[in-house]
């Protein structure tokens, strides 16, 4: 019994004892709703300003950056309005409040992304960006998501009396598209979320944003858009569909990866912009027919300048890698194209892309594909789908069974070749001249095969270049196959293909194909295409073609430019220029070449109101996704300087201050939280603003909030800060030594009664 | 032969004496005790209990907390007299007098002339008790000393213990207002207001009968000069240790949770200090009137 | 026990009693006074600020919140004063010698314009002289203070202000007086003891 007593008191002394932590919060779901916003495009009638589209934001600065969609903010016939309201959420649980106006200082038509910029206050008052202390959220490196990580989508989710939402699912695939190079262009989420979240965060459980859910634009003018008229827009007393409606789309289910966002959002922070200053050669002629797709086919893998490494007919059963490549035409970045996927007849939402806004350009080759989820058996049926009408041609697949032992060819690389017949060069770049070279590996082959190589020149077929032979290198190992022309071949898109005969019908089956460059002046086997890359600055654009290049600036600039030369580059030729700033990309666009084939000083300009940042500044060239040429230029002390804002993390701090007879908020109270390195009797013998780390004033019912997260105390780091609350005809209350660490509930509610005297 | 002798059946009653004024301390002392219990018994049940109270009847029971002490004062001060071959007769006329000259002097200089509300409650300790001696406390003291000595002087100061009543009546008719100004127009929660309305009555209470001690002591023996000056100082002091000692013991201390005051100490701080100086100045009041008796023997013999 | 009769009229004062009654009275109103000084001393109570590159000195209240961080020579706000605190701020931008004193006025009253809700001129170009003969130029005004956060619901609060405009050593100084409204009269005293302060 002594015993048995002895144990349970040993044990409730223990239990007692034992420091009971709260639950870390993975998630800081209220700061995220803080920042997150309802965006509203308005139309300006003189009069009064009526809502034409709706969305979601984040804001993602301080100083009032926000990240949403481009396709309800940007003006347009389907989102005509010219203005942009911000409603925060001010109550939980009650409808977001409109407080700014704001701008677009940024965005991608193509990503539909943007990013605006907080400007006014609702009246019109020019807001000071500097002054503002908004709640924001960190953009995470989407790559680092995975497969069935829980996301939590957080937007608004009607138009009525909607409070703030949120929705919480996984991820259940992965999308990639030619999109900016990036192996991930849309993130699948099986996450419910309504269209007007669009535009919203997705949130990883460290709570920084790894995704923008993003619908496709509605037609307002289509039969069967979903377009609410809530206003009377015409002044004719009645509200029906005369009036201006806003549109509302259906679910959504795929999400932008952050790391399109990045870019846009740098280049907002630093306020910078750019612009190309050479004339284009001519305009770009508008498509003349409709979106079409066709020459469908699948590949396994994609190489380093986004071309197949084969093509394939079906799939050994546990593959998990699989691309539908196919050639487009006449799109634009307002067609909204679609992937249905079914297998085995049944339509398979995990390898489907819902609609979403085309991002690439009028005419060329594409790709969809994943290479991160399981496939699993079947029978596969691809169908594309643009505005809504889907493509003649199917594409099929066959997955299962052991693998192809059929022969194939793979990894086509282009180049000039040497005495010893390797193809030497960059692979998918070659210089103008007369011959252009592949090699490509072969398996399974048996001589006596017969095969074909066809090449292409802007999707026309060079004359004599089809030629059909027996094959006779051996079953397995590599070979190469050119193609001459006496007078050269012109600068320009080519492409090979290879067709081996099948072996029961003799018909040529195509077994690989890549596209490839011609351009610029040979330089050994390499072209020269962008030459004298160099960065200047003057006082204006034509002083900077003759002014010397430089590769250091000293003094405070608010315009640089970047000129080169070029050399044989055939219009429509896809190059890419990418600016970057202390290593990281601020600007990259990817658009067909729309100047003379050769020329000197192509000039590009960038410039910010606010002066260059202090940086390491690069711009690379790339044609057809292979970096050619870059330079770079080192302004100031060559580092962006540090944003001591920049981190959101941090425990939230507010409170309310009430009267202590009253129980009621005290309005107007200044809260003063010093900073560590102060205690309150320091602070108090010199009341100096500098020593001060956050304040904040009580509204109208005794709340109030800090607007710099609280840092962390750790045992290699203590932090203590102290606080000290000051108010007319009441005692003040000081304390020094608050700390706050990973225990401390975020955000930090305190409530504090002030005694009068 | 039988004789009458009439026997005694009971022996002779002999004559009492009758105390011919009311119990000054006993009945000061009744009173402060039902104020305490009540004030304590408010805090109990909104503090301890957390009995919920609507906020739309606070005024009405902060009224009635602010009447109690003038209504307990009523009953065992000045109905009492009634009962008593000498009453004090001028009872009701200082608390009234008191109370106006309060609300019409005493409350406008504190609050708009000297405005102590803008900077007694962000000066530092020592600064907070000179400067309420020398603003709340001096303009209290003197107002009521005005009262007692104009409204009571001289022919009702008949014993020592008449100072006390008097000053009492003072100090009743001075807190009663500070009352009402407590509670209207902002009704605070009735604990609070409990705990003020008993902080303001035994405080002045106190001060109240320290200036009924220098006058009656003027009036009756032979004292100093400077003892009406030293019952004002004195009282003046003891308003300005009491007010920011109480405010503070009261007032929060700041953590980063919830840092709420303590009323529950200014109650106990109040009932301190009002028995401390209470037994005190009954002290006092003893020994003076023991010297008295000694002279008045003395000079008898 | 001591017993006296009431009779009839009040008794007389003998002087011990009319001289300890007249040294209350006049101990009442000296400790008075003392307190009147004490509360005088404890509003009025200064710090000095001194700029040697600005060429300023100048008294400031004590224990309101300096601060020389922002596009300002310096400002002091009064932070223990319950809804907008009173501010005082000397600022200095450099103009030529044709530039009037009316120009920068209205160049601040279009600044100010676009940042403050509801800014309205009062009165503008009254003559005022500093302490040192100075000359300067005073303008009035008020507008509606918001804060800049937007979850909390705040009230604007109606803000009087008055800017005092001299030019010397080619420079426009501006010093400026921002209260609520409704306290106005009762702070601009603050002010007039600032500026009697000031030396520049």
């Amino acid at each position: 019994m002594l015993r048995l007593t002895t144990y349970l008191c040993c044990s409730y002394l223990f239990t007692t004892m034992m420091p009971v932590y709260a639950l870390q919060s993975t998630v800081d779901i209220e700061q995220i709703e803080r920042a997150t916003v309802y965006v509203m495009q308005v139309q300006d009638t003189g009069d009064d300003l009526f809502i034409t589209c709706v969305g979601s934001g984040t804001i993602v600065s301080r100083d009032g950056l926000i990240l949403t969609n481009a396709h309800n903010t940007l003006t347009d016939e389907n989102c005509p309005g010219d203005a942009l309201i911000i409603a925060v959420t001010v109550r939980k649980d009650y409808p977001p409040i409109p407080k700014f106006r704001a701008e677009i200082v940024q965005f991608d038509i193509g990503l539909d992304l943007a990013v605006l910029r907080i400007t006014q206050e609702l009246d019109g008052r020019l807001v000071k960006n500097e002054n503002l202390s908004l709640p924001f959220v960190e953009v995470a490196d989407s790559a680092g998501a995975h497969l069935d990580d829980t996301i939590t989508v957080v937007g608004y989710p009607g138009i009525a009396n909607d409070p703030i939402d949120l929705s919480r699912g996984t991820i259940n695939g992965f999308v990639t598209e030619p999109t900016r190079g990036s192996t991930r262009s849309w993130i699948k989420t099986t996450a419910v979320i309504p269209s007007v979240m669009s535009g919203g965060g997705a949130y990883n459980q460290d709570g920084e944003l790894v995704g923008i859910p993003t619908s496709a634009p509605i037609n307002r003018n289509a039969q069967n858009a979903n377009c609410l008229p809530i206003q009377d827009t015409n002044g004719d007393g009645l509200i029906n569909a005369t009036d201006i409606c806003i549109t509302i789309g259906n679910f959504i289910n795929v999400l932008r990866p952050s790391n399109f966002a990045l870019p846009l959002i740098r280049a907002a922070a630093l306020r910078l912009s750019l612009e190309t200053l050479s004339t284009p050669f001519a305009l770009q002629t508008a498509p003349q027919g409709s979106p079409n797709f066709k020459r469908l086919f699948f590949s396994t893998s994609i190489n380093e300048a986004g071309m197949p490494t084969s093509v394939v007919r079906s799939l050994p059963a546990g593959s998990n890698s699989l691309y539908l490549f196919f050639d487009y035409e006449n799109m634009t970045p307002e067609t909204i194209y679609e992937l249905r996927v079914t297998i085995d007849g049944q339509p398979s939402p995990d390898f489907s892309l819902s609609s979403v806004r085309w991002s690439g350009g009028q005419n060329g080759l594409w790709y969809i594909g994943s290479n991160e989820q399981p496939l699993p058996n079947g029978t596969y049926e691809f169908i594309l789908a643009a505005n809504g009408v889907t493509a003649t041609s199917v594409a099929r697949l066959v997955i299962g069974g052991a693998p192809s032992a059929e022969p194939t060819f793979t990894d086509v690389a282009f180049g000039l070749l040497d005495l010893r017949n390797n193809p030497l060069g960059n692979g998918f770049v070659l210089p103008t001249g007369n011959i252009a070279s592949a090699r490509f590996i072969y398996r399974n082959m048996q001589d006596g095969m017969e095969w074909t190589t066809i090449w292409y020149l802007d999707g026309n077929e060079i004359p004599n270049s089809r030629q059909t032979n027996i094959w006779e290198y051996g079953t397995n190992g590599s070979t190469t196959t050119s193609v001459r022309s006496e007078s050269g071949l012109p600068p320009g898109h080519y492409r090979l293909e290879l067709y081996i005969a099948e072996q029961s019908s003799g018909s040529p089956r195509l077994a690989a194909t890549s596209d490839f460059t011609i351009a610029g002046a040979q330089q050994g086997a390499f072209p020269q295409v962008f030459t004298n890359n160099r960065f200047s600055v003057a006082q204006d654009d034509t002083a900077a073609t003759v002014a010397p290049a430089v590769g250091n600036v000293s003094d405070q600039i608010s315009t640089l430019y970047v000129l080169f030369n070029w050399q044989q580059i055939a219009r429509g030729t896809l190059w890419t220029m990418r600016w970057s700033v202390d290593g990281s990309v601020f600007y990259e666009q990817t658009v067909p070449w729309n100047h003379q084939e050769s020329g000197e000083n192509f000039q590009v300009r960038l410039s910010s109101s606010a002066g260059i940042p202090d940086g390491a500044y690069q711009v690379d060239f790339f044609l057809n996704n292979v970096q050619l040429s870059g330079t770079s230029v080192q302004v100031g002390i060559g580092q962006l300087p540090i944003d001591r804002f920049a981190q959101a993390n941090g425990v939230q701090m507010r409170g309310q201050i009430l009267d202590s007879n009253t129980l009621e908020g005290i309005p107007g109270v200044t809260f003063i939280l010093i900073s560590k390195d102060f205690s309150v009797d320091e602070f108090t013998a010199v009341w100096d603003q500098r020593q001060i780390y956050a304040m904040a004033i009580t509204d109208s019912n005794g709340y109030f909030e800090i607007d710099r997260p609280l840092e962390l105390t750790t045992d290699d780091n203590p932090i203590a800060y102290s606080a000290l609350i000051t108010a007319e005809g009441y005692l003040p209350l000081s304390a020094d030594g608050l700390e706050v660490n990973v225990t401390t509930d975020n955000p930090l509610n305190t409530v504090i009664y002030l005694s009068p005297d | 032969m039988t004789t009458f002798n009439p026997q005694l059946l009971t022996p002779p009653q002999q004559e009492e004496e009758v105390y011919p004024y009311r119990r000054v301390w006993s009945s000061i002392g009744i009173e402060s005790l039902i104020l305490f219990t009540v004030t304590l018994l408010v805090f109990v049940f909104i503090n301890l209990l957390k009995i919920p109270i609507p906020n739309r009847i606070y005024g009405i029971i902060d009224s009635g907390l602010a009447l109690l002490p003038v209504v307990l004062w009523l009953y065992f001060s000045w109905w009492r007299e009634r009962a008593v071959p000498q009453p004090r007769v001028r009872l009701l006329t200082v608390a009234i007098i008191s109370a106006l000259a309060a609300n019409a002097i005493g409350v406008p200089l504190i609050n708009n002339l000297l405005q102590v509300d803008r900077w007694l409650p962000l000066s530092s300790a020592v600064n907070r008790i000179i400067g309420y001696a020398f603003t709340v406390g001096i303009v209290q003291q003197f107002i009521q000393y005005s009262v007692i000595r104009y409204a009571a002087w001289s022919d009702h100061l008949r014993v020592r213990l008449d100072g006390v009543a008097y000053g009492a009546a003072a100090g009743i008719g001075y807190a009663s207002i500070l009352n009402l100004h407590a509670i209207f127009p902002d009704a605070p929660a009735p604990d609070v207001a409990a705990a003020r309305i008993f902080a303001n009555v035994t405080l002045y209470f106190l001060t109240g009968i320290l200036l009924g001690y220098g006058l009656s002591e003027l009036r009756l023996g032979s004292p100093s000069l400077l003892l009406p000056v030293f019952t004002i100082a004195l009282g003046a002091l003891i308003t300005g240790i009491a007010i920011p000692l109480r405010a503070g013991l009261v007032n929060a201390s700041l953590n980063l949770g919830v840092s709420a005051p303590r009323p529950i100490l200014g109650i106990i701080f109040s009932a301190l200090l009002f028995v401390v100086t209470a037994f005190a100045l009954s002290f006092f009041y003893d020994n003076a009137e023991r010297q008295a008796h000694e002279l008045a023997d003395n000079r008898e013999e | 026990m001591t017993i006296i009769a009431i009779k009839a009229g009040a008794a007389e004062l003998n002087a011990k009693q009319r001289w300890a009654n007249t040294l209350a009275f006049l101990f009442s109103a000296l400790a008075f006074i003392i307190g009147i000084n004490l509360r005088d001393s404890a509003l009025n109570a200064t710090w000095v600020y001194t700029n040697t590159e600005a060429g300023i000195r100048v008294e400031y209240p004590q224990n309101w919140l300096i601060d020389t961080e922002g596009d300002y020579v310096f400002q002091v706000r009064d932070v223990s004063q319950t809804g907008y605190p009173t501010t005082i701020q000397i600022s200095a931008s450099p103009v030529s010698l044709d530039t009037p004193p009316r120009y920068i006025f209205d160049a601040l009253t279009l600044n100010r314009s676009q940042t403050l809700a509801s800014y309205s001129v009062l009165s503008s170009g009254l003559p005022f002289v500093f302490p040192d003969e100075t000359q300067a130029t005073i303008m009035n005004y008020a507008f509606a203070a918001t804060y800049a956060n937007p979850f909390v619901e705040s009230v604007p609060i109606v803000v009087r202000g008055q800017d005092i405009l001299t030019i010397k050593r080619g420079q426009a100084i501006i010093i400026t007086f921002l209260t609520d409204s409704l306290s106005y009269d009762l702070t601009y005293p603050i002010f007039e003891r600032f500026i009697n302060s000031l030396e520049f």
